[in-house]
């Protein structure tokens, strides 16, 4: 059965209560022979919610998760962004993708894994942890994944490449990258001069 | 009765089967593959790090830069994800000149893969046959845009080049010219009964598992799961379609298996639907202008007042490609999030691998169409013995069975 956004939103605010903290649906219109709209449904949530909010998603329709989590700072605390999508599968404009942003605490950000009831998320909940530097409460593996030993061994070992508040952000590899360049470059350059002032000599 | 005794066996991180490097740890027991394990990263460019150093028009080159292959693709997405946010609509004729490019897009990367997985099971002549059949859709690309790859086409708010009348004419004609070509290529691949037992009940994906992993694009649509953004979630021209619908193994009457033949058939299917798509596009080209604003300055300072953020959704030729980005009244987006579609396909290798055979293990990989590049070796390791095997032998073990299959 597929129900509508606002539905949802209805429901979630009935079940959650305040820990929806917003709910908003984004309505675009599409086509050019044929105008026909499109929704995104954005929910704003607390962290402790997560895995409940997901579970009932999965009850309303099963979701494909669409995109990695992303993030927004805030002050005291961070939105970790995900998107899914569902009733996919039905054409004809049925599709409706969901934005989860769940508010968790900045400096310990901790949050639920919830690759127990979408497998799919194991590989997005990896790359969470290495990028955002998130600790995924019952994940089964938290190895790195995407970035290559040699960054590990050129950058402090707390790398966490999108989060330069947390600990050793790519901001900072990249100037160290960008300096030891330099130092090769100029001893490059020093010894290459050394090279001519010798054979300038010997002229 | 004898104890099974297994072995690890890894492939890449460079390997002829990947277009970028990375490395499968797989455990076999005698030919058979008994687990697997994904290891990425090989390549890792910090793409969306670097898009955060740019401003919007900037960023679309970088985004053609994502893949290759899919040059028309991640900039199509990112612009549609500026445009969500920021409320742009593109004039109706650059929507349909979006749509034409990426099918041509399409045509060229399913073509492409075919090509790949024919050499991959030892079959050259095919390899070379769609190879040589793909150069006429590169030369339309390179005709209408300037490019091969890197087409430079797709802007924030439109397109940046208009098809003329006399491209019209170059695009009717490679439509008219696959078409012709289509039933010898459909039955050299699908037909062939030593193509087929290659194929058949090979790199098995069941429509619960692929359900599960998330799996996108072909790879989804050949166990049976009808999920194709195109019709899911239209966007440019496709919302016009009311006919279109996924290609899947049951469009021809057949059941949906999810195996290698049935990735090959929807990909098949795809390059004729994709012929379909560009002549309806043609005969429909609305008139009028191709971009909201030709000034890319008056665009980044229009989109400098934004706040928020925007998400864009597109079908590229592997899959669902999705782009997220942070808006915060700057020049560029603060934050960026791209998920390329063999992102999603990757966990679902895992399942395909099991039970396969060490001589499949090639043609398995190809079979979600990976982004990932290829190289050379594999090493077995055996007790305290090790031993390499080099890209000739591996391509020798393939030829061996395809000969065996044709005895």
């Amino acid at each position: 059965m597929v129900i509508s956004a606002e539905e949802i939103v209805k429901k979630y605010k009935n079940v959650f209560g305040d820990k929806i903290i917003d709910a908003d649906i984004q309505e675009t219109t599409r086509g050019v022979l044929k105008q026909k709209s499109q929704k995104i449904l954005r929910m704003k949530m607390e962290g402790d919610i997560f895995h409940d909010a997901f579970s009932m998603l999965c009850d309303i329709s099963y979701p494909h998760v669409s995109a990695p989590m992303t993030f927004k700072l805030h002050e005291e605390r961070m939105e970790l962004i995900y998107v899914f999508s569902i009733y996919w599968g039905l054409s004809n404009y049925s599709e409706l993708p969901i934005v989860f942003k769940v508010m968790i605490d900045r400096k310990n950000p901790q949050i639920q894994s919830i690759a127990d009831l979408l497998p799919g998320m194991r590989l997005y909940e990896r790359e969470t942890i290495e990028m955002l530097g998130i600790d995924i409460l019952g994940a089964e593996d938290k190895r790195h994944f995407l970035i290559p030993p040699s960054v590990y061994n050129d950058a402090d070992k707390n790398l966490t490449p999108f989060r330069q508040d947390l600990g050793f952000g790519f901001d900072d590899y990249y100037k160290r990258l960008e300096e030891k360049m330099k130092e090769k470059e100029k001893k490059r350059t020093d010894a290459k001069d050394g090279v001519q002032d010798s054979s300038e000599g010997g002229v | 009765m004898s104890e099974k005794i297994s072995f690890p066996l890894t492939v890449g991180p460079t390997h002829p089967a990947f277009k970028e490097p990375m490395r499968l740890y797989f455990r076999v027991e005698g030919e058979k593959v008994v687990s697997t394990e994904i290891d990425m990263g090989y390549t890792h460019r910090a793409i969306e790090w670097v898009a955060t150093k740019r401003n919007f028009i900037q960023i679309l080159y970088l985004m053609e830069r994502v893949c290759g292959i899919c040059s028309s693709t991640h900039p199509n997405t990112y612009s549609l994800s500026i445009e969500n946010i920021s409320g742009i609509d593109p004039p109706p004729r650059a929507k349909y000149i979006r749509s034409i490019m990426n099918e041509l897009e399409r045509l060229h990367s399913h073509l492409l893969w075919v090509g790949v997985a024919a050499h991959e099971i030892g079959f050259d002549t095919a390899f070379y046959y769609t190879w040589n059949i793909r150069e006429k859709v590169l030369d339309t690309l390179e005709n209408i845009t300037g490019n091969r790859i890197n087409y430079a086409i797709m802007t924030i708010g439109g397109v940046r080049r208009d098809i003329k009348e006399n491209q019209f004419k170059l695009l009717r004609e490679v439509v008219g010219y696959y078409r012709e070509v289509y039933d010898r290529a459909y039955d050299m691949f699908l037909n062939d009964l030593s193509v087929r037992a290659r194929i058949e009940n090979v790199g098995i994906l069941t429509p619960k598992d692929a359900k599960e992993l998330c799996a996108v694009g072909p790879t989804a649509r050949a166990s049976g799961i009808r999920k194709d953004v195109r019709c899911d979630y239209p966007i440019s021209a496709y919302a016009d379609m009311d006919w279109l619908e996924p290609m899947v193994p049951e469009t021809v009457g057949k059941k949906a298996v999810g195996d290698l033949y049935d990735r090959t058939l929807v990909r098949i299917l795809e390059v004729k639907q994709s012929c379909d798509i560009i002549e309806w596009c043609l005969d429909r080209m609305p008139s009028g202008p191709i971009l909201v604003e030709e000034n890319a300055n008056k665009m980044i300072n229009r989109l400098k007042k934004v706040e928020g953020d925007g998400l864009g959704r597109y079908e590229g030729p592997r899959g669902e490609c999705t782009h997220y980005n942070l808006l915060d009244k700057k020049d560029g987006p603060v934050l960026m999030k791209i998920k390329a579609s063999t992102f999603s396909n990757i966990t679902a290798w895992e399942p395909m691998f099991d039970n396969a055979e060490i001589a499949d293990i090639p043609i398995i990989m190809s079979g979600i169409d990976p982004c990932i590049a290829c190289a050379d070796r594999m090493t077995f390791i055996k007790g305290n013995n090790k031993y390499e095997m080099s890209t000739s032998d591996l391509h020798r073990l393939s030829v061996e069975k395809q000969k065996r299959f044709k005895r």
